[in-house]
């Protein structure tokens, strides 16, 4: 017997080291992306790897792919269903954890990408547009602001809603629990009181020398500098000889609430999505049909990459040293920070125009 | 008056881009409405971004490419509803078994709005 021993201590000690080191990684979070497809997958990607980790059914139809996270980044809220429903999927495991459903009897229901999670994830915040469908007619109600406890289970229903502005897209919330919604201007709404006031002036930024605001924003980046963003683009000096173009960013701090907006880049082409770059938050990454690198200081595009397709939704890692494409058609795009393209995911199906989001668990 | 026959500024809209304010200068009425033929707002949309057809800046090069990459992005979220087919309301299946755009296409069938018939689908 004794002869075993030796042989067996040595394998136990090799064995041994590979536990010490899953130990250490476990503790270590590691970086992933996750994203909705067609026709209604969550995938949880490893970019080191650049392989699907994870696809969850999520049951129901796809739209819009709106993500947002829980504080821990383990649970991914989605509005899902044809904007019918939010819920709530575990990303380690894939398991359901939350739903709930716009609609109600013959009051329609849908959100426009509008979801946001309080920073400390007991609430999930789903602004309803709504109609109320008669036999005859439709009537347009007033969008409404729901409030779920996010341990509600899979048949959730509000416990709080209120009064929200109309043309809201995408929100976020800061560290205090206030809620920004990008309408017309970037409001701020206290998810207690359902009290509103404007963050942020766009629509009603009162300034000869500027021309109205023209915004998308439907992707709910900024996870990654706990930034809420909404890109604009603007004339200055409307309608007189000096007319320029600029690209623009309404910006708020989520972890001060301080608020922002500046033009940052001539308006010289289209851009979807961007995001500040973690290492230098005057600098910004900006997609498209081009990736761009953007200098707010000198009001520069720095650098631009064509691309091989449209990207929707643009993302970085934490460190800042790659970039994420994705948001249209079936692949995501990886570039490091000097813009070399770093390779391809395939996924199974079309992204549409899910956000793409970068969850560290 | 006709609300067809109203300007922007009557129906209680404020031009916004580019595209908009040509919309509001058009010399009459009669022009005004060839322009709207181009960008016609049906079914669940109001956007008044420019075209499928055109960008912002009057040429193409901005326009999403290949189209395959926008197919869904504009059926989804109804943006393009006179274009590419509704999924939000109208059309929910147009795009049922065919994840990929990409490579699906030719799956994506033209769709016949006055019968709301699906080519090859259920009716």
């Amino acid at each position: 017997m004794k002869r075993f021993h030796l042989p067996l201590a040595g394998l136990l000690a090799l064995s041994a080291q590979p536990l010490v080191v899953d130990t250490a990684e476990a503790d270590e979070p590691r970086e992933y992306l996750v994203t909705m497809a067609h026709p209604n997958q969550l995938h949880v990607i490893d970019p080191e790897a650049r392989e699907i980790v994870r696809s969850c059914d999520v049951a129901g139809a796809f739209g819009p792919g709106t993500l947002q996270f829980s504080p821990d980044n383990r649970t991914a809220y989605i509005l899902h269903n044809r904007w019918e429903d939010v819920v709530g999927i575990d990303l380690t495991n894939c398991e359901e954890v939350f739903r709930a459903h716009g609609p109600q009897g013959n009051i329609g229901a849908k959100a426009i990408t509008s979801i946001a999670v309080s920073p400390d994830g007991e609430r999930v915040y789903v602004l309803w547009d709504r109609v109320e469908k008669n036999i005859d007619h439709y009537r347009v109600l007033e969008p409404q602001l729901a409030v779920y406890d996010t341990s509600a289970g899979l048949d959730a229903e509000p416990i709080a809603t209120f009064p929200a502005p109309r043309q809201v897209m995408v929100m976020s919330t800061d560290a205090d629990d206030q809620l920004y919604l990008a309408g017309p201007d970037i409001y701020r709404m206290d998810p207690e009181t359902g009290e509103v006031e404007t963050a942020i002036a766009n629509r009603s930024w009162d300034d000869p020398d500027y021309g109205g605001f023209d915004s998308l924003t439907v992707w709910t980046m900024g996870e990654v500098t706990q930034e809420f963003f909404r890109p604009y683009a603007v004339a200055k000096y409307p309608g007189t000889e000096d007319e320029t173009w600029y690209w623009g960013i309404n910006r708020v701090d989520l972890t001060s609430g301080e608020t922002e907006r500046k033009e940052i880049a001539p308006f010289e082409s289209i851009i979807f999505s961007m995001v500040s770059d973690p290492q230098d938050r005057d600098v910004f990454y900006s997609v498209y049909n081009h990736l761009s690198r953007l200098d707010s200081r000198t009001l520069e595009i720095v650098d631009r990459v064509e691309l091989d397709h449209t990207y929707y939704s643009i993302n970085t890692s934490y460190d800042g040293s790659r970039i994420y494409l994705g948001g249209a058609s079936s692949d995501i795009a990886i570039y490091d920070d000097d813009f070399n393209d770093l390779g391809r995911i395939q996924l199974p199906g079309d992204m549409s125009f899910s956000t793409l989001k970068v969850a560290r668990f | 008056m006709s609300d067809n026959k109203k300007t922007m500024t009557q129906l209680g809209l404020a031009p916004l881009n580019r595209k908009a304010r040509e919309m509001e200068r058009a010399a009459t009425p009669e022009a005004l409405e060839e322009v709207q033929a181009m960008q016609t707002i049906a079914g669940c949309t109001s956007s008044f971004d420019p075209g499928w057809e055109v960008d912002p800046f009057g040429g193409v090069a901005s326009l999403c490419q290949p189209m395959e990459a926008d197919l869904y992005g504009c059926a989804d979220p109804c943006w393009w509803p006179a274009q590419v087919p509704d999924t939000m309301n109208t059309y929910p299946d147009w795009g049922q078994g065919a994840n990929r755009a990409e490579d699906d296409w030719r799956k994506l069938d033209s769709l016949d709005p006055g019968s709301a018939v699906y080519p090859g689908g259920d009716q």
